[in-house]
């Protein structure tokens, strides 16, 4: 089973994981920074100590006659004792060799058995026959560190050098030629106390990592909480708003900058929620008027005619009236179930290829008589061509009440026009009447529901003002959109649908 | 008694007027919230019938602004609105009653008599002078005994003056809340009412009920 990552879900404790990892790497980094550098400076220090003993001794060296290196005693009590130094001649053979107690000591304390292996030959060292052959570079130290045992390393510098010449010629002049002039020095010391250092300076890193461990997380969770206390207060203003008490806002003021946005887009969206629930709150109110009204007057009617004996006209009279009222009613009611469906999503569109030509002429005869009663002319200028996939019945409704507006509002011996045309990606259908302009302050609510435009509710046959928005429903539900052109004498409703 | 109906709907607004006048109540009409507030500021109403939802002025908007005036006639707010947020708003707003379309017309007389008896701090429907009763429910008239019949503005004379008792009511006053704000016959045809009551109430008895007030008007009262 492959291993999968724990997803943290928490935000606190990812703050917490991102800044204690983050501190930790700097502190390793750095801590790694200074033991690194140390250790390289505690190296050079005792390279350098190898090397000045190194020279000091090829200083106070001196060739016997028989080829026996001596030593002027007097040398030793100024070098540290924890050197100790082997003199090989050319052919690999130990001529020389200083070991004092504390070299010893490093030696008792070890395996004794160990040591003498790393530096009996010069090949153990590094310094093989084969490399002292070819063209030796002489005077050039060399340092290298070596295990003699476990747990045990020594410091170890080589020197290819010769003895100084003229002490050679002084003492033995025949017999210079013989000498081993080429000797290898090998100087080295135990580096115990630089590893004790070192160890200690590793123990002083982890306890402080430790320590810095634990302080980013008491670090983490004071930031974590610090940047998710706003946070916690703009949920429990939130907590506060219902569908009854959506006046509520975010106070925006005391916020940091990152975090304007945020509580800018909630009270954005609050706002449309608000407008929305305002509009639905605005549509209960009127649709409960436009219902309530006219039955109210049917009621009032018909109670008011029982109370007397009447004449045959006065009942007469009252069942017209009645009967307009009840018509009116049904209208209404039928506008609101339209409009209700299309809300609602429940008629969805069926399409079908269709003629605008022959679906403005049928939605003319819907209307044809009130227009004749106002000898009110219309002209289908549409071309027979324009076809479009439209729901057949929606747009035939849309043009239905349109056109029924435009008789409506029309004057007597007034025309009306349908026009199109058809561009490449959209198809713009145009009613338009010659009758009176719509004041520019009314345009915008044309469209609203229950919206009139002579803003006297006791039309009750000319419906309750859902015409216009039952034309913008259906006619977004196609995916266009409706405009209204009210000037120089001519008004227009224009609609611009999608080709599909 | 003289009713001001502030209703937009024309058909409703005919009818209900129709209704009060064949109950004897003086009909003014208004279709607007522009008009209604114009009538209800340059007359005498004995209640006022007010739709919420008017064109240009909404009755809340109007009514708040007749209390603020000192406007003391007595409000029935007739409205589609039916949420009790709506009802406490159209209260508070200084509203008397409140009933939700659709209604019923008995009710609504009902509650306006109610409205009218609460404004003359009466509780009895039944008003009496002396031996003089006046059922305000049937319209009908007895003294002691004795139905006696009336004209319809004979007995809306004879209500009025029983409502404010011992009180000199002015041939203006009686034809303000008699006559609406269209009617061209003068104050005189009062006086012509005021001498067939007489008649009617005061003649065949030894008591008489009806005071003539010199140039003041007409009282009713014991002596």
């Amino acid at each position: 089973m492959p291993l999968k990552l724990i997803k943290v879900k928490s935000l606190k404790i990812k703050l917490i994981i991102w800044f204690s990892a983050l501190l930790i790497a700097v502190y390793l980094a750095l801590s790694l920074y200074f033991f690194l550098s140390h250790r390289s400076a505690l190296y050079q220090k005792l390279d350098s100590e190898l090397k000045v003993a190194t020279l000091s001794l090829i200083k106070n060296l001196r060739m016997e006659e028989n080829g026996v290196l001596t030593l002027s005693q007097n040398y030793l009590s100024g070098i540290d004792p924890a050197i100790g130094f082997k003199i090989f001649n050319h052919s690999g053979q130990v001529i020389f060799e200083i070991i004092r107690s504390e070299v010893s000591r490093e030696r008792e304390n070890s395996e004794k058995a160990a040591l003498p292996e790393i530096w009996s030959s010069l090949d153990s060292l590094g310094f093989s026959f084969a490399d002292r052959q070819k063209n030796p570079p002489t005077d050039n130290y060399f340092f290298r560190t070596r295990k003699s045992d476990k747990e045990h390393y020594w410091r170890i510098l080589l020197l290819k050098t010769t003895i100084p010449e003229e002490e050679v010629e002084e003492r033995n002049n025949e017999k210079a030629n013989e000498l081993p002039s080429v000797i290898y020095l090998v100087a080295f010391k135990s580096t115990r106390p630089i590893d004790e250092e070192l160890e200690t300076i590793l123990r002083i890193i982890i306890i402080g990592g430790t320590a810095v461990l634990a302080l980013s997380f008491a670090g983490g969770l004071f930031i974590s909480n610090r940047a998710l206390k706003p946070i916690q207060m703009i949920s429990s203003t939130l907590k506060n708003i219902s569908a009854s008490n959506l006046k509520t806002r975010i106070p925006s003021g005391s916020y940091d900058r990152e975090l304007v946005p945020l509580v800018k887009q909630l009270n954005d969206t609050l706002d449309r929620l608000d407008r929305a629930f305002e509009r639905e709150r605005q549509f209960t109110v009127d649709s409960s008027h436009e219902l309530r009204t006219p039955l109210a007057a049917i009621i009032n009617i018909l109670e008011i005619l029982e109370r007397h004996p009447r004449s045959s006209e006065e009942y007469h009279q009252a069942i017209d009236e009645v009967l307009e009222l009840a018509s009116g009613l049904q209208n209404t009611i039928e506008d609101l179930l339209i409009l209700a469906r299309l809300d609602a999503g429940r008629s969805p569109l069926q399409l079908s290829r269709a003629s605008f030509f022959e679906l403005i002429n049928e939605a003319w005869e819907m209307v044809k008589d009130k227009a004749a009663e106002k000898k009110i002319n219309f002209h289908n200028e549409i071309s027979p061509e324009l076809i479009a996939t439209i729901d057949i019945q929606k747009m035939k409704r849309v043009f239905i009440n349109l056109l029924k507006n435009a008789v409506l509002y029309h004057r007597p011996n007034g025309t009306i026009w349908a026009r199109g045309q058809q561009f490449n990606d959209r198809i713009s259908l145009e009613i338009s009447n010659n009758g009176p302009e719509i004041p520019p302050e009314k345009i915008p609510h044309l469209f609203e529901r229950f919206y009139r435009g002579d803003e006297s509710h006791s039309n009750a046959v000319e419906g309750a003002g859902l015409g216009l928005a039952i034309v913008k429903t259906a006619v977004e539900i196609h995916g266009g959109q409706v405009q209204v052109r009210s000037q120089a004498g001519l008004t227009s409703f224009i609609i611009t649908l999608p080709k599909i | 008694m003289k009713i001001l109906v502030i209703e937009d709907h024309r058909p409703l607004a005919k009818s209900l007027s129709k209704g009060l006048k064949e109950e004897n109540y003086t009909v003014d009409l208004a279709l607007n919230g522009q008009e209604g507030h114009f009538l209800a500021e340059s007359n005498s109403y004995d209640a006022i019938i007010l739709d919420l939802m008017l064109p240009e002025v909404d009755g809340l908007t109007i009514l708040k602004r007749w209390r603020q005036k000192g406007n003391q006639t007595p409000v029935l707010i007739l409205t589609a609105l039916d949420s009790p947020d709506q009802v406490v708003a159209g209260l508070d707003a200084g509203a008397d009653d409140y009933l939700v379309k659709p209604f019923h017309f008995d009710e609504l007389l009902a509650r306006l008599r109610a409205l009218i008896r609460r404004e003359h701090q009466r509780k009895d429907p039944v008003l009496k002078i002396s031996d003089l009763l006046i059922d305000t429910r049937k319209r009908k008239v007895w003294r002691g005994e004795k139905e006696i019949f009336l004209t319809a503005k004979e007995y809306s004379i004879i209500e009025y003056l029983a409502y404010h008792p011992g009180e000199v009511i002015s041939r203006t006053e009686l034809w303000d809340h008699l006559y609406d704000w269209a009617s061209e016959t003068t104050s005189n045809v009062i006086d012509v009412h005021i001498h067939h009551l007489r008649k009617k109430i005061d003649q065949s008895y030894s008591k008489k009920l009806i005071k003539t007030i010199k140039g003041g008007g007409y009282a009713l009262k014991i002596d």
